[in-house]
C-alpha cells in the first residue's frame, strides 16, 4: 500500500535517511514521532515520491499535505478545496463538498484562504487533500497550529477516515495524542526508525529520543527543565 | 464566463472597430487602401502583440507564484531585442522586408534554448527565474554595447527608436510572419490553466498531485517564447503590458492563476489596441512632429494602475 525499501536520502550533501524500509496498509493511523530534525518530513516526503530516487505513488491514491501547507494566491477555500480534484482532471463538486465539511470549513467555503485563521487555512489544505479521495494520506504535522478542542476534532476525522479503510501517515509532536488516536507509532531519531509498534510500547523509545522521562502512569510528561526554588 | 469578461470583451470588440476609423489619414471610413495596407495589419497586431503579451504575464506570475513576474523577466524580449539590433547593427535589417522580424525571432529562439540550459536540469521556479535574469543582462549588455559601438549616428537613432516599441507601417506581411507563433504560443499556454493552479499549492505539493512540474515550466517558457518573442519581432520592446494586466484583472476575474488566462489575453489586446490608438491620435490633436512610442504609451497607462493597486494591498 504505502512502502520504502532500504531507502536513503541526503539533503544537501547531509545523509538525512538511512537504509528505511515501511510498510503500512489500510485501516492504520500511523503518527510518526521524533525530535525536530530527525528526518520525518523526509520520511514523509519519500513516501509521497518526492525526493530524488524515491518511487511517485499515484496521486489519486495518495495524498500528501506538507509542513506549515499554504498557497501562493488568495483563493476561496472551496477553490483550495477543489485543487484536490486536479489528479482526478474533474470537478466533482460533491467530493469537495463532502471533504469542505469534513473538514469542518463548509461555511467558510467562500472565505479567502490568506484572510482566515492559521488553524482554519490548515483545515483548508486537509480538505484539499480530502476532496482527492485517497486511499492514503500523509500529513506533516496537520494539527501543529491549530487549538487542543480543534486538535482533538481533526484527529477524530483522522481516525474515522483509517476505521473506514484508509490509510493515515502523519507526524504528530504531541506524542499523548499520537496514543490516543493512532494504532501504531514510528520513532524516527537520526535517519533511522528507532522504534514501529503500539503507540504504548513505542512510547518508551520515544521518550528516549527526546531525553524526557517517562511518567509512572506511562503517560508522557513534558515536564520543565529540574530548577530549583521556582515554586 | 463572468460580467467582466463579457464587458471586456465588447470593449475589446469597440476597440477593434474604432482602431480601424482612427489613423494619420484623418478620422472616419478610409479609403479600402489604407483600410486593408494599413489599419487593418496594425489593428490585429497591436490586439495580437497585446494578446500575447498579457498572456504571458499571466502565465508566468501563476507558473513562477511571483506577482512581480512579467515575459521581461525570461529575458525572451531582451534576445528578441538583441537579435533584432544585430540586424540593425549588420545592416541586414535593410537588405529585405523580413530580415528584422526574422532576426528578432531568431534572437528569442536562442534565448529561450540558452534558458533552458542555464537554469541546469531540474527545471524549478527559482532557477528558471535566475535564469532569465542572468539572460536578460546579457541581451542588455550586449545591446548596449551595440549601441556605444554604433557605425554612425543614423544607425543609432534607428536602434533606439526600435526599442521604444511601435505598430506604424506595419504590413499584411509581418501579420503573416508574426500572427502565427503568436497564435500558436497562445494556445499552447492557455491550455496550463489546471497545471497553474496545482502550481499555486507550491512545486513539491503540485509534484504530488501528479503535474510535471518541470515539463510545465518548460512549456510555459516556450510558449512565451512564441507568444512575446514573434510579438516583439513585430512591435519592438513594449513593456508592462504583461506585468500590470493580470493585476488589473484579479479584482474581477478571481486570484485563481488559471482563471486569469483567458481575461489576460483579452485584456493585453484591449490595453496595446488603446496605446496604440492614442500613439495615433496624439499627433492630431497635440503639436507633435510624429507619433509617440508605443513602449512609452503602455508604461505611461499602466504605471498609475499599478501605483493604485500598490495603495491598495494590506500590509
Amino acid at each position: 500500500m504505502i512502502e520504502l525499501r532500504r531507502f536513503s536520502a541526503s539533503l544537501g550533501g547531509v545523509a538525512v535517511l538511512h537504509d528505511v524500509s515501511f510498510r503500512a496498509v489500510p485501516g492504520e493511523f500511523v503518527a510518526v514521532c521524533g525530535p525536530n530534525g530527525a528526518g520525518k518530513t523526509t520520511f514523509l516526503r519519500a513516501l509521497a515520491g518526492i525526493v530524488p530516487g524515491a518511487k511517485r505513488p499515484d496521486p489519486r491514491r495518495v495524498a500528501y499535505v506538507e509542513q506549515g501547507a499554504r498557497c501562493a494566491w488568495s483563493l476561496s477555500i472551496a477553490e483550495v478545496a477543489a485543487l484536490g480534484r486536479i489528479p482526478h482532471g474533474d470537478e466533482n463538486p460533491a467530493a469537495v463538498a463532502r471533504a469542505l465539511a469534513r473538514c469542518g470549513v463548509a461555511a467558510l467555503a467562500g472565505r479567502q484562504v490568506d484572510q482566515v485563521s492559521g488553524g482554519q487555512a490548515r483545515r483548508a489544505m486537509l480538505a484539499r487533500a480530502f476532496a482527492t479521495e485517497p486511499a492514503a494520506l500523509l500529513l506533516d504535522e496537520p494539527v501543529a497550529d491549530l487549538d487542543p478542542a480543534a486538535c482533538h476534532e481533526i484527529l477524530r476525522v483522522l481516525q474515522g477516515f483509517a476505521q473506514g479503510g484508509g490509510l493515515v501517515m502523519a507526524v504528530l509532536h504531541a506524542v499523548e495524542l499520537a496514543c490516543a488516536y493512532a494504532t501504531r507509532m514510528v520513532v524516527v531519531h537520526e535517519g533511522r526508525i528507532v522504534a514501529d509498534d503500539a503507540p504504548v510500547a513505542a512510547l518508551p523509545h520515544a521518550a528516549k529520543c527526546f531525553g524526557l522521562e517517562l511518567g509512572e502512569d506511562r503517560a508522557l510528561r513534558l515536564l520543565p527543565p529540574r530548577q530549583e526554588g521556582i515554586f | 464566463m463572468n460580467r467582466a469578461s463579457v464587458v471586456l470583451l465588447v470593449v475589446l470588440c469597440g476597440l477593434l472597430g474604432v482602431s480601424l476609423l482612427v489613423g494619420a489619414a484623418g478620422l472616419g471610413v478610409p479609403d479600402w487602401l489604407i483600410l486593408w495596407q494599413i489599419r487593418l495589419p496594425r489593428t490585429l497586431l497591436a490586439a495580437l502583440v497585446g494578446a500575447g503579451l498579457g498572456l504571458s504575464g499571466a502565465v508566468l506570475q501563476g507558473a513562477l507564484r511571483n506577482p512581480l513576474a512579467d515575459p521581461g523577466l525570461l529575458g525572451i524580449g531582451g534576445c528578441a531585442a538583441l537579435g533584432a539590433v544585430i540586424a540593425f547593427y549588420w545592416g541586414v535589417a535593410a537588405a529585405f522586408a523580413g530580415a528584422l522580424p526574422g532576426a528578432a525571432m531568431l534572437g528569442a529562439a536562442l534565448g529561450c534554448g540558452m534558458l533552458m540550459a542555464f537554469s541546469g536540469r531540474a527545471l524549478s521556479g527559482p532557477s528558471l527565474i535566475l535564469a532569465g535574469v542572468a539572460l536578460s543582462a546579457m541581451a542588455s549588455a550586449f545591446i548596449a554595447l551595440a549601441l556605444s559601438l554604433a557605425p554612425n549616428p543614423f544607425a543609432l537613432a534607428e536602434i533606439t527608436f526600435w526599442l521604444m516599441g511601435g505598430l506604424e507601417d506595419r504590413t499584411l506581411a509581418h501579420l503573416a510572419l508574426a500572427g502565427p507563433p503568436i497564435l500558436l504560443g497562445c494556445a499552447l499556454l492557455l491550455r496550463l490553466g489546471r497545471r497553474l493552479d496545482a502550481l499555486s499549492l507550491g512545486e513539491a505539493t503540485a509534484a504530488t498531485l501528479g503535474l510535471p512540474v518541470g515539463r510545465t515550466l518548460m512549456l510555459a517558457s516556450v510558449g512565451v517564447t512564441l507568444a512575446v518573442g514573434a510579438g516583439a519581432a513585430v512591435a519592438g520592446g513594449i513593456g508592462f503590458v504583461g506585468l500590470v494586466v493580470p493585476h488589473l484583472l484579479r479584482p474581477v476575474a478571481g486570484q485563481r492563476p488559471g482563471a486569469l488566462l483567458a481575461p489576460s489575453m483579452a485584456g493585453g489586446a484591449t490595453l496595446l489596441l488603446l496605446a496604440d490608438l492614442l500613439a495615433r491620435l496624439a499627433p492630431l490633436v497635440l503639436p507633435l512632429g510624429s507619433e509617440p512610442r508605443l513602449g512609452v504609451l503602455t508604461a505611461l497607462l499602466g504605471a498609475p494602475f499599478l501605483v493604485r493597486i500598490a495603495r491598495q494591498v494590506a500590509p
